[in-house]
């Protein structure tokens, strides 16, 4: 079981030279935003647990940047927060329901 | 308020459609332990909480039931897209074809439509968290159940996932419990007072 | 099962979490979780995969005999 790639945090950006593909970019964020919920819950109840604190900070970064990568390449994500090329991107499949969606 | 992000908490690609599991699988979506009523319960137990960490906590894991819900909805369409009337009715779904057609509704298993009713929002905080301790742990065994009825590992996996969430929801909610606990033990915090004391 | 030193540390707080002081007659209580070591979490992909990032929390069906019963 590998521990350490919460330490790869501070590194920099290994991804950045490689394409990754829309199903790929997304499970990765999925992941990251998980890590951030299980926090988010753990934090809840232990608000005074700094290296949790520490921890989800980390994540909320790596998730930014890997949306902002996701997002302009591939349109918004999130309803209230990014921004839209023309015509207006929102409304454009796949919808998370749909099999086309990863 | 909530916001939507466009993908889902856990990826869902079902292959095969298989209309027959689509009828047990629903039952999370509007059954009696399932996931619209896990996030109705939370999210309605929140206004009456005492302690920051259990609103924050009844906050957070309703809004995760909404995505659950989500999940279980995209399983049931994925499910049964592209089945035939006659498949539909094979798989007993008959009854639900003609209400519905290929559409996703809030019933249960057995075809009991969802109600308020499977929920309670006591305003005791002691008897609302155990509540919710007791749905966390009837949602993991439904889930159970529906792991033993499943053999599609596209199927299989998104609801170990979710059974998987159930386990940490239960362990919060006991930590909500606990801290709740030492509040109202703490001589000078009431919830309730009797009128006599009033 | 493993002989990784730092994930047997995690599974112990499973099977001995710290103990309830002064418990009440009529209460029921769940034990607190508490990360030992920031290390001690599952990488996110991992964590996605098994529905927790706690390896303490980790309890698969099938693989788990408390939550496996012969019915």
């Amino acid at each position: 079981m590998d521990m350490n790639m919460n330490m790869d945090m501070n590194k920099p950006d290994i991804w950045a030279h490689v394409d990754m593909n829309r199903e790929r970019l997304l499970k990765e964020i999925m992941a990251v935003d998980f890590t951030i919920i299980e926090l988010n819950l753990y934090l809840d109840t232990h608000p005074g647990d700094r290296n949790a604190l520490m921890l989800y900070n980390n994540n909320v970064l790596r998730s930014r940047m890997l949306r902002q990568r996701f997002e302009s390449m591939y349109g918004p994500l999130n309803a209230l927060m990014s921004t839209s090329k023309y015509p207006w991107q929102w409304i454009e499949g796949p919808w998370p329901w749909e099999k086309e969606a990863l | 308020m909530w916001v939507y992000e466009k993908k889902l908490e856990y990826p869902v690609k079902i292959k095969n459609c298989n209309p027959k599991m689509a009828k047990y699988i629903i039952s999370q979506y509007g059954g009696p332990d399932g996931e619209l009523a896990a996030s109705l319960r939370y999210l309605s137990q929140r206004f009456s909480m005492p302690t920051n960490e259990a609103k924050a906590i009844l906050n957070d894991i309703g809004t995760e039931e909404l995505a659950h819900l989500e999940i279980i909805g995209s399983m049931v369409y994925q499910l049964t897209k592209g089945a035939t009337a006659e498949q539909m009715e094979m798989a007993g779904l008959g009854a639900y074809y003609t209400d519905h057609d290929h559409a996703v509704y809030p019933i249960s298993a057995s075809g009991t439509p969802f109600t308020a009713a499977y929920l309670q929002s006591k305003g005791d905080p002691i008897a609302d968290l155990h509540e919710d301790l007791a749905a966390e742990q009837k949602a993991r065994a439904t889930y159970e159940n529906l792991i033993n009825l499943a053999d599609d590992p596209d199927v299989i996996e998104p609801l170990r996932f979710l059974r998987a969430r159930e386990i940490v929801h239960f362990q919060r909610f006991g930590e909500a419990l606990r801290i709740v606990q030492d509040r109202l033990g703490d001589k000078k915090y009431f919830v309730k007072k009797p009128d006599c004391m009033k | 099962m493993t002989s990784n030193p730092m994930f047997d540390r995690c599974m112990m707080q499973y099977y001995n979490p710290a103990p309830i002081l002064n418990p009440k007659l009529a209460h029921a209580y769940v034990p607190f979780q508490y990360i030992n070591d920031i290390c001690c979490i599952y990488p996110p992909m991992k964590g996605l995969q098994q529905g927790t990032i706690f390896p303490e929390l980790d309890r698969q069906y099938g693989a788990d005999p408390e939550y496996t019963v012969d019915a």
